[in-house]
């Protein structure tokens, strides 16, 4: 029994992988860079100013209100985040009042300068937080589309992960063995040593990931206690969020309190400089109230609320203790973001994200690697071998396609963040169709060299296109943007390597076939691809 | 600084659990571990492992703590395979003639 | 050949619509019985419902044939589903 056990595990974890592994690499690689979204968007926009004072909350609050007054003063609720460490503008977000049939009433936001109040006028793009949306929202697709396809993919990891666990013998006695140009064994090894040593993190990830949308996954556990109505949804959350201190507007004007003492008493309670954001619900309105947010950032996620009456400035409430559901589902969905890391922290959960990347890379070439001698001429095999190359090398070719795009359109273009996101998906599927039509081989070694270049040139076009180069910014300690020049100075640097020695074991390879085809001549030897 | 300490203890501790292991300790010294050195190493190993982990608690708390201890736990763990890698395999190395352990 | 396809598509249907029913009826049951307020209760519900829906798929595809996959998430899922009904709050279907 315990044969076949494993066996069918081994089965099950072959399969859960090999069907969505192209879609879980395009997720985790597009995830992991979205650890670093605030520095790569500080990157695509080399008009913002080198360095940033800090400004203080005040001002910043005051020119929020000032820039919400002219433009949403009929809003049923206005939002204003402060600048801050992982966003270095002032936004302010309003909704509307509902309207008459019940319809969610209309939102508008802005960036502002928190220095001068005015809005931002940097290049449109999409930015580091386009790529992170991309590794749950996907592109091209209707939302829930792309939550379902992603939750699918998700649950797939989760079965993935645990049947790797079922599976894996030896985990402590090779827990350090990687045995390099072996072939099918070096693969095995690496995609263990990367699932091994870095395992809490891939188990997060993947249940966390599937908490995000489990409303949507498991909507009859919702509708058992909700209904199945269309407000059971939006019912369940108020409910959970305790989102009841809010009243209707009550239709007479009156003045918005003061921000300056509300701004003190909260930093009073949760330390100066630590305000994060305020929502301010029916603005101008006797029903007004504030909601300052705040607090030193954990995994655990939520900032301690400080409610105010809009018109008295009176603290109502503060906010602090959760349920033990709350703080689990919290802290599991803080885990996943890691907002709370700081920079060290922050290179380690990147850290993280590339092992998982290279994992599966690792299964999905290790797959072909493994019956590359038995089934190497069926059409399932191809498919996969070739996916491999358009999946593994290509998607980091049009990821650097994408920061290719961010400089070289130019600023004034309409719709210039849409076509840096096109640029991407276009040089993918280039290297997809350059995947299937080119020698297997070849196409690996070509597509690695191209990423290197992709890569490694990257901050010579930097150089030539704006001023935010390393010439500028190591000299000026700007080390957010110097950061992000020298990483991919370095990642196209292992794509050359990488591209440099498959390179060479190719030409060896191919060398000893025409030896062996020399030495068992007459017969011609068959091609070797 | 404290996270370069929790790095170092981190790393010194998978290299004694590496030691530990027959092939690693092979490699390394050109025959397996004795059993006289095999458990003082494991000790070795999880204890420095276990330290580690303090000063990840004094630098961030406990909730940021445990997830700096994990972070660092996995960068030490790849260097030390790294470097178990780069080392040449003793099985390769040539054999004294006669002597079936050289 | 044939035979074996089929089974396989028994239980893979075993583990994606077994699994999933029994996964739902199991943190059905559990949102109703936990002591707590009814937004958390369901919460924790979502919350154990994955790992639930992992086991079952293990089970799915360990079980010795394709009917005792389907016969092993069929019986907890009417058992919970029953529970739940039982347990039910008022005015929650």
């Amino acid at each position: 029994m315990k044969g076949a056990f494993r066996q069918s595990m081994g089965w099950l974890h072959t399969w859960a992988g090999l069907v969505v592994g192209w879609v879980l690499f395009f997720m985790f690689l597009t995830g992991t860079l979205g650890y670093f979204d605030a520095e790569i968007d500080r990157w695509m926009q080399p008009e913002r100013p080198l360095t940033a004072a800090a400004v203080a909350p005040a001002r910043e609050v005051a020119f929020a209100l000032d820039h919400l007054t002219k433009e949403a003063p009929e809003a049923a609720r206005w939002f204003v985040g402060l600048s801050g460490d992982r966003s270095p503008d002032l936004r302010v977000f309003w909704r509307g009042p509902p309207g008459p049939d019940g319809a969610r009433g209309k939102s508008g936001s802005a960036q502002l300068d928190p220095a001068t109040g005015a809005p931002t006028r940097y290049r449109e793009t999409g930015g580091g937080q386009l790529l992170y949306r991309l590794h749950y929202r996907l592109h091209y697709l209707p939302a829930t589309t792309a939550y379902w396809i992603v939750g699918v993919c998700t649950m797939f990891m989760l079965i993935a992960i645990v049947t790797g666990v079922i599976i894996h013998k030896r985990i402590f006695r090779d827990f350090f063995t990687f045995r390099p140009r072996k072939g099918q064994r070096s693969w095995l090894d690496a995609h263990n040593a990367l699932s091994v040593l870095a395992l809490p993190f891939h188990l997060m990830i993947t249940y966390s990931g599937l908490i995000f949308f489990a409303y949507l996954y498991m909507a009859p556990v919702v509708a058992a206690s909700y209904g199945l109505g269309p407000d059971a949804q939006p019912t369940f959350f108020d409910e959970l969020f305790e989102r009841n201190g809010t009243s209707p507007p009550a239709g007479t004007p009156a003045a918005l309190t003061a921000m300056g003492p509300l701004l003190k008493q909260a930093e009073d309670r949760i330390g100066a400089g630590a305000i994060r954001f305020l929502n301010i619900h029916n603005p101008g309105d006797a029903h007004a109230h504030v909601v300052i947010a705040g607090g030193t950032l954990t995994p655990s996620r939520a900032p301690t609320e400080l409610t105010f009456d809009g018109t008295s400035g009176a603290l109502l409430d503060v906010s602090n203790n959760r349920s033990a559901a709350m703080s689990t589902y919290q802290t599991l969905l803080g885990l996943h973001e890691g907002l709370f890391a700081g920079p060290v922290l922050r290179w380690l959960y990147f850290l993280w994200g590339l092992v998982g990347t290279a994992m599966i890379g690792a299964g999905l070439v290790l797959w072909t690697a493994k019956r590359r001698a038995k089934i190497a001429d069926r059409l399932g095999f191809r498919l996969v071998a070739r996916l491999n190359i358009g999946a593994v090398a290509g998607l980091p070719v049009a990821i650097a396609a994408y920061f290719w795009a961010n400089r070289l359109i130019p600023v004034a273009i309409e719709g210039r963040a849409a076509w840096e996101a096109h640029a991407m998906f276009i040089v993918w599927a280039a290297m997809l169709l350059h995947a299937f039509v080119r020698p297997s081989g070849r196409a690996w070694v070509e597509q690695l060299w191209l990423a290197a270049a992709a890569f490694g040139l990257l901050p010579l076009v930097n150089a030539l296109t704006t001023d935010r180069h390393l010439g500028v910014t190591l000299p000026a300690g700007a080390w957010d943007l110097a950061g992000f020049d020298l990483t991919v100075l370095a990642t196209g640097l292992g794509f050359a390597l990488a591209a440099w020695r498959i390179g060479r074991r190719r030409a060896q390879s191919e060398r000893r076939a025409d030896r062996a085809a020399w030495a068992s001549a007459p017969s011609r030897p068959e091609a070797a691809e | 600084m404290t996270v370069l300490a929790a790095l170092t203890l981190a790393i010194f501790g998978f290299a004694a659990l590496a030691l530990s292991m027959h092939k690693h300790h092979r490699d390394v010294f050109g025959a397996p571990p004795t059993h006289a050195r095999r458990l003082p190493l494991r000790v070795a190993g999880w204890v420095l492992l276990g330290l580690s982990f303090a000063p990840c608690i004094a630098q961030a708390g406990w909730a940021i703590g445990i997830v700096l201890w994990l972070g660092l736990l996995t960068a030490a763990a790849l260097a030390i395979v790294l470097l178990v890698t780069s080392l040449p395999s003793a099985k390769r190395r040539p054999r004294a003639r006669g002597n079936p352990s050289a | 050949m044939r035979a074996e396809r089929i089974s396989l598509a028994f239980r893979i249907a075993a583990a994606v619509l077994g699994g999933y029913a029994f996964a739902a009826a199991a943190s059905i049951w559990l949102s109703y019985v936990l002591p707590a307020a009814r937004a958390d209760a369901t919460l924790t519900g979502l919350l154990v419902s994955f790992a639930l829906f992992a086991a079952a798929i293990v089970w799915a595809f360990a079980a010795r044939t394709a009917r005792c996959a389907w016969l092993g998430l069929l019986a907890p899922t009417l058992l919970f589903a029953g529970l739940a009904w039982l347990a039910a709050p008022n005015g929650a279907s």
